[in-house]
Formats: C-alpha cells, sequence, structure tokens
C-alpha cells in the first residue's frame, strides 16, 4: 500500500481539526440526551423550598418527595402491574412471533406471500384507527380494569415477527438438513436446533418487547380507570396533570417508575443495542 | 417493507428442505397451524377493528351502550372538514413529519460517522448514552420535559432570564408558536438515540476496501462521505425516511397528550390526536372515524410512493 | 410476476372485506340495565334497604383527584358510611373522575354509574347522552320538598334544564379576586383596601410589578367559567334565552375581553396555564388571582407555609356596573336503575347536601354553603366563616349570580373548545377581537343547527 506524503500531513490536519470538532458534538448531544434523565433524579431529591430554584444539585437532599409520591398513588400495585403486562406481553409476543417466523421461513406454502403481507402491513395500522372498535369489544368481554384487557390486544408485536424472520432466515442450514436427516420433527428443529442457537437474539428481542410493554400508555389509559388497576405510568400522566405544586413528588414517582426500565438497561445494554445493530444490517 | 429488509439472499432453510421433501405432495397444514394464533389475533385486534372504524365513519355514536349509531352519510365528513382544528391537525402533521427528518436522518448520520472510527470503549459509552431517551416512558419523558418548561420555576425559564436573553418568563406550552416546536424538538429528542445505532451498523456493514482503494486516490474525507458513504447507506436512509414518515404522527401522539393537550387553541394537535380527542373527549366516534379512513388513505398512498421511491434510489451493494 | 398477482388479491381481499363488512360489525343494541332515557316508567318509589345487606352506590367525584379537595371528599364520604350509611344499609364508593371522563367511559363500558358529580357546562349533553334521571322521576315529591327547604333558590334553579331538575347543587362556588397581602404591602399597597374595578386592578398590577418585579395579576384565560362572569358584568349575554344560538358577540363582549387583554399585554398578568397561575399564586409570587373559592383551603395552607396572609374581594366591575359573577361547582346527577338504588342515592345525597355536608364541604374543601343560614349557626359555620372572611365575599357575591353556560346537547364539548380558543387567542396573542369573537359565534351557531 503506497501511501502519498502529501496526503497524510493534510489527513493529519483535516483529522486534528475535525475530531475535536467530532467530539465537540458528540459530547453535547451526549450531554443533551442524558441531561433531562438527570435533572429528574436530582428534582426527586430536592426539598420544597428548593425545587423551585436551579441548583444543580440539591443542598439538602431530602425522601419527603417519595414518601409523598408513595402516598398519592399507589405506587407499588401500580408498579407491579406494570411488571404483569410487560412480563406478558413479552411472552405472547415472542410466542406468537416464534411461531409465526418459524412458520413463514420453515415453509414454502400457499398463501405464505400473503399472510407475511397481512402480518407486515398490520405494523402500519396506528392505535388510534382501532382504539374504538377494541375499546367497545373489550368492555362487552368484561374485560375492561383488567390487566388481561390491556395484554391481550397487543399480543402480536409485528416488529417482533419481522425481526425474527430476518434471524430464523439467516440461519445456518447445515445444522437444518443434520436434523432433519437425524428424523427430528418440525417442531423439534425449532426447540432443539434453532431457538438454543438463537437465545441471545430472543433474548435482546424479549428486552425490547419488554421495555416497550413497561412503557405502553394510550391503550392502558383507555382500558383502565381505576388507579389500582393501572399500570404505573397512567398514575404518573395523572400526576403530571394534577392542580398544585407536587413538582417534587411527581420526579420522584417518575424515577421509580423508571428504575426497573434502567437497570434492565444498564446491565443489559450491549445485547439491546447489539440487536438493535444486527436489525439495521441487513 | 419486505423489500429493503430481504437484500441479501441466502440459502434459506426451505429451499434445501423442499429438495430433501420433492416427493411428498399432500398439502402440509403445519404452517397454517404455526400461523393460526398470530393470524387469528391479528385479526381480532387489527383488521377486524380496522374495518368497523370504516363503518363507523358513517354513522354518529356516542360510545354509549343502549344508543345505537345513527347511519348519517357523509356528513361526518362534511363536519370534519369545518371543523377549525382539522385544518391545523393536517398542516402540523406536515409540520412534525417533515420536521422530525433532521432528528431522524441527519443528526443520527453524523452521529453514527463521528462514532464509527471510535475505538470500542468510547464507541459504546457514546452509544449507551444516546440510547437512554429511547427507553424512558413518553410519559415519563413527559414529565420531565414539562418541568424543565415550567413558566415559573422551569430551569429554562430561570436560565434564559439570568442570562438576560428574555426578560419576562415564558409560557412555553402556551405559546401558540413555542408549543409545536417544542413537541417537535422532545420527540426529536427522543429519537435520535434510535436511528444514531441504525446507521452505525449500516456503517458497519460497508465493505472496508471501498475506503482504502478510495484514500489511495486522496480523496477528501467529504469526497468520500458524499461519494462513498451515503450512496452505501442509502437503503438504510430510505429506510429511516420511511419509518419516520410514517411513524411520526405515532410519536408525537404522546407528547401532544401529555403537554399540550393539542393547544393553545388548537395549534399543536395533530390528525392522531384529533381523532383521540372526538372519540373519547367529545364522544363523538363518527367524527373520529372519518378522520382515521382520511388518515388511512393518505397514509396507504404515501407508503407505497415510499417503496417505489426506495425502489428506486437505494443502492444496494451486490 | 407471482408476487404481483398475489399482490392484487390482496388488494382484492381487502376490498371485499370492506364492502362485505356490513354485517355485524357494527355495536348493537345492549340490552344492559343502562338503557338510554326511554325507560321512563314511574320509578318514584323508593325501595327498601337492608343494613344486613348494604346497597352498594358508586359516587364518581372529580373532586376525589384533585390534592387540595381529595381529603375534603373522602371525610364526607366515610362521615356518610359510617352514619347514615351504616344505619340504613348503604355503601357509597367513591371513585377519582380526572377530567371528567371518567364516568363517560365507565357509563359507556356499561359500568355501574350512581352518582356523578357533574359540572353545570355539559350538564345537558350529558342527560341527552349518559342518562341521567330528573330528580322529579325517581325520588318522590315530599321528600324532595321537604329536602329543598333552606337551599337557596338561585342555587336550586342552577340545575334545572326545561322546568326539571337534573341535578341538585353541590358544591358551588363564586371566583373572587385572591390578595397575597405580603406583596401588596411590598408595593405600598393596603391589603384592606383591595380594587374593586378593573381599572383599579390593572393599576394595582403594574405597581406590585414594578416595585417588586413579581407579576401582579392573573386570570387564565382558559379558565372554564368565570370568563362567563366577566362577560355578565359587562352586560353581555352568551348564549339566547332558548339557548338555541350564540349571542356573544356583541360590543359588551369586545369591551370586556379588551380591557382584559390590554391589562394582560401591558399590565403585568402572569401567563401560562390555570395550572401554572395556581401555582405561581401558592409559591408566593402572583399578587392578585382570580379563582373559585373553592381552592381557598389549599391557598390558606399555602399562605401560612409561604409565610404571607391571604386576602380576597369579589369579582371586579367595569365602571360602576355591579359584578355579576358566575357560579361554579358542580351539581349531582343521579342515574339509579332500580328502587333500591333510588333509595340508597336519596340516602347519599340528603347527607351530603344537608347540614352536616354542607358544613364539611365548606370547612373542609372550600365550597359555599348553600343552605346559607349555616354561615350564622354557631353549630356549624358560624365560627369558620369568621375566621375565613372571605367566606362573606362569597356569601354578599351569591345575590347576583349568574348560572354558568350550559352548552345546548350534542355539541356541548365542541362548543365550550371553540368559545375557549376564541377567548384564549383574543387575550393573548394579537388577534383582533371582534373577528376573533364574531367567528366563533359563527361556528357554534353552524353547529347548534
Amino acid at each position: 500500500m503506497i501511501i502519498k506524503r502529501e496526503s497524510i500531513a493534510v489527513s493529519f490536519k483535516q483529522l486534528k481539526l475535525t475530531t475535536i470538532l467530532q467530539h465537540v458534538l458528540l459530547i453535547l448531544m451526549g450531554v443533551i440526551a442524558i441531561f433531562p434523565l438527570y435533572w429528574m433524579i436530582i428534582s426527586s431529591f430536592k426539598n420544597e423550598a428548593e425545587i423551585f430554584t436551579a441548583s444543580f444539585f440539591p443542598k439538602d437532599p431530602t425522601f419527603t418527595n417519595y414518601i409523598y409520591a408513595f402516598s398519592e398513588i399507589p405506587i407499588a400495585k401500580m408498579m407491579l402491574n406494570s411488571f404483569i403486562v410487560a412480563i406478558l406481553l413479552t411472552v405472547f409476543q415472542l410466542g406468537t412471533s416464534i411461531l409465526s417466523a418459524y412458520a413463514l421461513v420453515r415453509w414454502k406454502f400457499k398463501g405464505s406471500f400473503f399472510i407475511y403481507s397481512i402480518i407486515s402491513l398490520s405494523w402500519l395500522i396506528p392505535i388510534q384507527v382501532i382504539m374504538i372498535p377494541n375499546y367497545v369489544l373489550i368492555n362487552q368481554m368484561g374485560l375492561n380494569e383488567k390487566l388481561l384487557g390491556i395484554i391481550i390486544p397487543l399480543s402480536v408485536s409485528t416488529f417482533a415477527i419481522l425481526a425474527l424472520y430476518q434471524g430464523f432466515k439467516a440461519f445456518p442450514t447445515a445444522l437444518i438438513e443434520a436434523a432433519i436427516l437425524e428424523g427430528e420433527s418440525d417442531f423439534g428443529l425449532l426447540t432443539k436446533i434453532i431457538l438454543p442457537n438463537l437465545r441471545s437474539t430472543i433474548a435482546s428481542l424479549g428486552v425490547l418487547l419488554f421495555i416497550s410493554g413497561w412503557n405502553e400508555y394510550l391503550w392502558p389509559m383507555l382500558i383502565t380507570t381505576n388507579m389500582e388497576n393501572a399500570p404505573i405510568q397512567i398514575g404518573l400522566r395523572s400526576f403530571v396533570n394534577s392542580d398544585t405544586n407536587l413538582w417534587g413528588s411527581l420526579m420522584a414517582a417518575t424515577t421509580i417508575s423508571s428504575l426497573p426500565i434502567l437497570i434492565i438497561y444498564f446491565i443489559l445494554r450491549r445485547h439491546i443495542i447489539d440487536s438493535f445493530v444486527k436489525f439495521g444490517m441487513k | 417493507m419486505s423489500k429493503i429488509i430481504e437484500t441479501k439472499i441466502n440459502p434459506t432453510l426451505s429451499n434445501n428442505i423442499e429438495s430433501v421433501k420433492k416427493k411428498r405432495k399432500k398439502v402440509n397444514v403445519k404452517p397454517y397451524v404455526y400461523l393460526l394464533p398470530a393470524v387469528i389475533l391479528l385479526g381480532i385486534w387489527m383488521y377486524r377493528p380496522l374495518l368497523t372504524t370504516f363503518q363507523l365513519a358513517f354513522y354518529q355514536w356516542s360510545l354509549v351502550p343502549g344508543t345505537t349509531p345513527v347511519p348519517v352519510g357523509w356528513e361526518n365528513f362534511l363536519r370534519l372538514f369545518a371543523n377549525k382544528d382539522f385544518g391545523i391537525s393536517i398542516y402540523n402533521t406536515i409540520f412534525y413529519t417533515i420536521g422530525l427528518l433532521p432528528f431522524s436522518i441527519v443528526i443520527p448520520i453524523l452521529l453514527a460517522v463521528a462514532t464509527h472510527n471510535m475505538k470500542g470503549r468510547m464507541k459504546n459509552v457514546y452509544r449507551a448514552l444516546f440510547f437512554i431517551p429511547l427507553i424512558l416512558a413518553p410519559v415519563s419523558v413527559g414529565a420531565i420535559w414539562r418541568w424543565l418548561f415550567h413558566p415559573s420555576n422551569g430551569l429554562v425559564n430561570i436560565t434564559l432570564l439570568d442570562l438576560g436573553i428574555i426578560d419576562q418568563n415564558i409560557a412555553f406550552f402556551s405559546d401558540p408558536i413555542f408549543a409545536k416546536w417544542l413537541i417537535l424538538f422532545i420527540t426529536g429528542w427522543k429519537m435520535i438515540g434510535f436511528s444514531t445505532i441504525m446507521f452505525s451498523s449500516a456503517l458497519t456493514g460497508i465493505n472496508r476496501d471501498y475506503y482504502e482503494a478510495v484514500s489511495l486516490d486522496g480523496a477528501s474525507r467529504f469526497q468520500t462521505f458524499k461519494d462513498i458513504t451515503l450512496p452505501l447507506l442509502s437503503p438504510m436512509i430510505m429506510f429511516m425516511i420511511t419509518m419516520s414518515i410514517l411513524f411520526s404522527s405515532q410519536w408525537t401522539f404522546a407528547y401532544i397528550d401529555i403537554l399540550t393537550s393539542g393547544g393553545p387553541f388548537g395549534t399543536s394537535t395533530n390528525i392522531y390526536y384529533e381523532m383521540y380527542k372526538h372519540g373519547f373527549t367529545n364522544l363523538d366516534v363518527g367524527l373520529s372515524s372519518a378522520a382515521a379512513i382520511l388518515f388511512f388513505i393518505v397514509f396507504s398512498l404515501i407508503t407505497l410512493g415510499l417503496n417505489q421511491m426506495t425502489k428506486k434510489f437505494a443502492f444496494n451493494d451486490n | 410476476m407471482s408476487r404481483f398477482k398475489s399482490m392484487i388479491s390482496l388488494v382484492m381481499f381487502i376490498a371485499i372485506l370492506l364492502f362485505i363488512s356490513a354485517c355485524n360489525m357494527m355495536p348493537s343494541e345492549e340490552s344492559t340495565s343502562n338503557s338510554a332515557a326511554e325507560e321512563e316508567t314511574d320509578q318514584q318509589e323508593l325501595g327498601t334497604l337492608d343494613p344486613e345487606n348494604p346497597t352498594s352506590v358508586t359516587f364518581y367525584s372529580y373532586s376525589l383527584s384533585y390534592p387540595t379537595m381529595k381529603p375534603g371528599m373522602e371525610k364526607l364520604i366515610s362521615d356518610f358510611n359510617s352514619t347514615v350509611g351504616k344505619e340504613k344499609g348503604v355503601i357509597v364508593e367513591g371513585v377519582p373522575d380526572p377530567s371528567f371522563q371518567q364516568n363517560k367511559a365507565d357509563i359507556a363500558a356499561g359500568k355501574q354509574v350512581d352518582i356523578v358529580q357533574h359540572v353545570f357546562s355539559s350538564l345537558d349533553a350529558s342527560r341527552l347522552t349518559l342518562g341521567f334521571k330528573a330528580y322529579e322521576d325517581v325520588f318522590p315529591q315530599d321528600e324532595l320538598e321537604e329536602h329543598f327547604v333552606g337551599i337557596s333558590e338561585n342555587a336550586l334553579e342552577l340545575g334545572k334544564i326545561d322546568g326539571k331538575m337534573y341535578g341538585l347543587a353541590f358544591t358551588f362556588s363564586t371566583p373572587i379576586v385572591f390578595i397575597n397581602g405580603d406583596l401588596f404591602e411590598q408595593a405600598g399597597l393596603d391589603p384592606n383596601d383591595p380594587p374593586t374595578t378593573w381599572e383599579e386592578i390593572k393599576e394595582y398590577s403594574l405597581q406590585i410589578k414594578n416595585t417588586t418585579g413579581k407579576d401582579g395579576f392573573g386570570l387564565p384565560p382558559a379558565n372554564g367559567w368565570t370568563t362567563d362572569g366577566i362577560l355578565f358584568s359587562n352586560g353581555a349575554n352568551i348564549l339566547s334565552e332558548d339557548r338555541s344560538e350564540a349571542v356573544f358577540a356583541t360590543k359588551e363582549t369586545f369591551e370586556a375581553l379588551s380591557v382584559w387583554k390590554d391589562i394582560y399585554q401591558n399590565g403585568g398578568h402572569a401567563i401560562g396555564t390555570r395550572t401554572d397561575m395556581t401555582e405561581q399564586f401558592m409559591a408566593g409570587e402572583l399578587g392578585m388571582y382570580i379563582t373559585s373559592t373553592a381552592l381557598h383551603s389549599g391557598f390558606i395552607n399555602a399562605s401560612k407555609a409561604g409565610g404571607w396572609e391571604l386576602y380576597g374581594v369579589g369579582l371586579p366591575q367595569f365602571g360602576d356596573q355591579p359584578s355579576v359573577p358566575v357560579n361554579s361547582g358542580s351539581v349531582l346527577a343521579v342515574r339509579p336503575d332500580t328502587p333500591e338504588k333510588n333509595a340508597a342515592v336519596w340516602e347519599f345525597i340528603k347527607y351530603v347536601t344537608g347540614d352536616e355536608g354542607y358544613t364539611t364541604i365548606t370547612s373542609e374543601i372550600g365550597y359555599l354553603p348553600l343552605r346559607t343560614g349555616l354561615a350564622d349557626d354557631p353549630a356549624y359555620l358560624k365560627d369558620f366563616v369568621d375566621a375565613n372572611p372571605l367566606y362573606r365575599i362569597n356569601l354578599e357575591q351569591l345575590e347576583r349570580i349568574r348560572p354558568a353556560t350550559i352548552w345546548p346537547g350534542n355539541h356541548a364539548t365542541e362548543s365550550t373548545t371553540i368559545f375557549t380558543d376564541a377567548i384564549v387567542k383574543s387575550i393573548t396573542t394579537d388577534a383582533d377581537v371582534e373577528e376573533t369573537m364574531t367567528e366563533a359565534e359563527n361556528a357554534i351557531n353552524h353547529l347548534l343547527q
């Protein structure tokens, strides 16, 4: 590799300036990305006198906001609701998408394109367009106020199906052929060969689905009206629109509600980001 | 969509299996069985309500059991067009859609390129940071930003006053101009991480040989970017443009609901919010459904258009 | 090419579905016990209640979702449950109703919604769509008459629509100007000599702003109902007598709004939403604030915490025309569906609109006692009113109140939105007041046809 001397000199100079600019941009964006989170956390510890100031660190940190938050809305119960909804949604969505993606990839059958199209197109249907009839149906089924009423209509995640479809398609055929020659059934093929090898993809997908289920907001708001039955996001929402100076407690409640996600993110961020990266590479 | 995703043709399971199973002629029920749960659920919870909504647009109804929908022909559509907030909501929908593009395309590309050549450690730190807005719940995000922009006690007002940039507090979310720009900014803020990661990964997929060949010819960084990086990124760019256009209304909805309720006097609402408002606040199901149909038709056309454009413009490295 | 064919068949499939979808997709007539008003059998009888098997009724209350009002309302409910309720066999379950949406949603869902704390402006719409019943139709006439003795006449009229009572006045207040005594004194003003006209309001507000730097006056443009009072005070009307058309785009309205707009743009007026201004006042950062006395208890606590004194004065007048305050508050709208429910509901209504009820509502929350006699009765509210002279202002204004606008029928929410938006636009922006309000009036009348 012959490298011209001049171009090295020029590139180095360019490199320095652009690198510095790059880093400035990145740091700026990084700060913008994380500042609101920081502000939320420190605000939650500020006492009544300090909360209306712009201090960057609470001078007199207090837990009263948290105590008050717990008394204002049934936080514990709502966190539990959120957990149940998020976990069940993850399970159902993973289940349906594994089965569907497998079917679409494994066999060539009549109508496969048709079904694939129906599935992909459903991604484009926004919840606002279908919310009213679904709301009516849930009430007719008597599932309003119940967590199942939140969960069942959301049990299929088109995104998950499409993601797994890609994942399955890229699976090495050698392993498949070997298994078939050994007389493995279709279901066994799925459970014993494919799934174990795609464990990390599925795990990452699962985490994403969990986060998305935890953050669900419009649909649970329509279905549950009683605080006791609602996920934590709904509790926060009514807190936001309430009449008085409860900003400290609101920030405390928001912090609490974000904790599980932040913890999961912190531990598993590599996996989460990697799964996005893989999706992007298609 | 499927066309964008399948840019590479891999030897699939099915091809090889086919050769093994060439002798079998009977219809295989299995795929249908596997697909049954998903298809049934989609049918009940996505397609059935879609069709019901289409129907409901031609009726007047208030969602109360015991009352039946009253057929009113095209009246809902006429009333929709006469509604003063409708025009604004269309304009805002376009505003948000186009306005979000810098946040979902331009800035993320720059960020992705900037982090691309870094050593692993730094790259991961930045990636982790940019991703955080994405995992926070919309409600939490709404609450925090509302607090930051509070008219008398928010950090933004305090800082602006201290710096002497303004001499009076600004009630951002009650201001006809600021309200929608803020919604745009907050939505953009949330989505930057997502796009950056996607572009990052697309960059990783670009063959290094191209860069080496070009550097031999002494191309500047900018030229490299223009002639190599961008074209090779084009499938991802088209994909992100599609996603952004299709979903920006969805993404902004939460913030409109929490922060401005479409106000002040309807200046920050978008078509989704109008649907929601008519359906559940005004209990006017017909109007809501009429809005839904209009939106659906328009966006279907846009999707088709985007699909065509993608085929034309996306340059695939084959 | 086969892809293309599949595409076509997909499109055709959807098109066919669209046309066939005429069958059985629509919500059909529900045979719930909550079916619409046509079931008007003479249900005036009260069923028998049994303490051993208490009847449970639901009470949807928005006060339960406001932090300042919640404790008082909860006390009211639990007081009932532990006294009359226990004795007669009624259990009342309070359901918070933020933004008055909950009861609508639950009724739409077919749930048990028996009593609703309902605001005035949308009462008519609800009567039509949500199945609320007239008191005359579900409770015996003699009981009604006996119970109403002692309640202010004006108050009783407010919940009547077309001659029948669809809501019994429950919580009630008039708007007053709350004053931060501290800021007044700092600005060299005497809180015991408050402004009484709009000119004085502007004067005082500017003085506060100029000397202390804090905003002097606040009245949120989107305030729900106080605006009606501002317009009435200048002689304007909002709806015609028969409520069939909007008539607010008149000279009197433009004048009134211009005065307000002037203060907003040039008079040290606070900015933001009602929530923002309420917070600002409670934080001690606002000199004068017009809002309902329902917030009194919250403000008293805030002033104590902040170390300033709370004062007040009635709604300002235009020149020498006495002001015409509009009441805010709520009525109790009912929709019981069985004779037993009738009885249970009636017990609760009697309690909360009786002497004990109103005493709690006034002293614990801040609303007016509708049984005005209570204010002078030492056994009930005399001490409280003496300790909180702001109440006298309220009681005095009661003589001049006019009902808040009850927008007609099906388009009440939309009409309210158009009206409020026009007010906000007129006051907070450069828009021309006359143009904006006339446009709004036309839009509403278009709807009302």
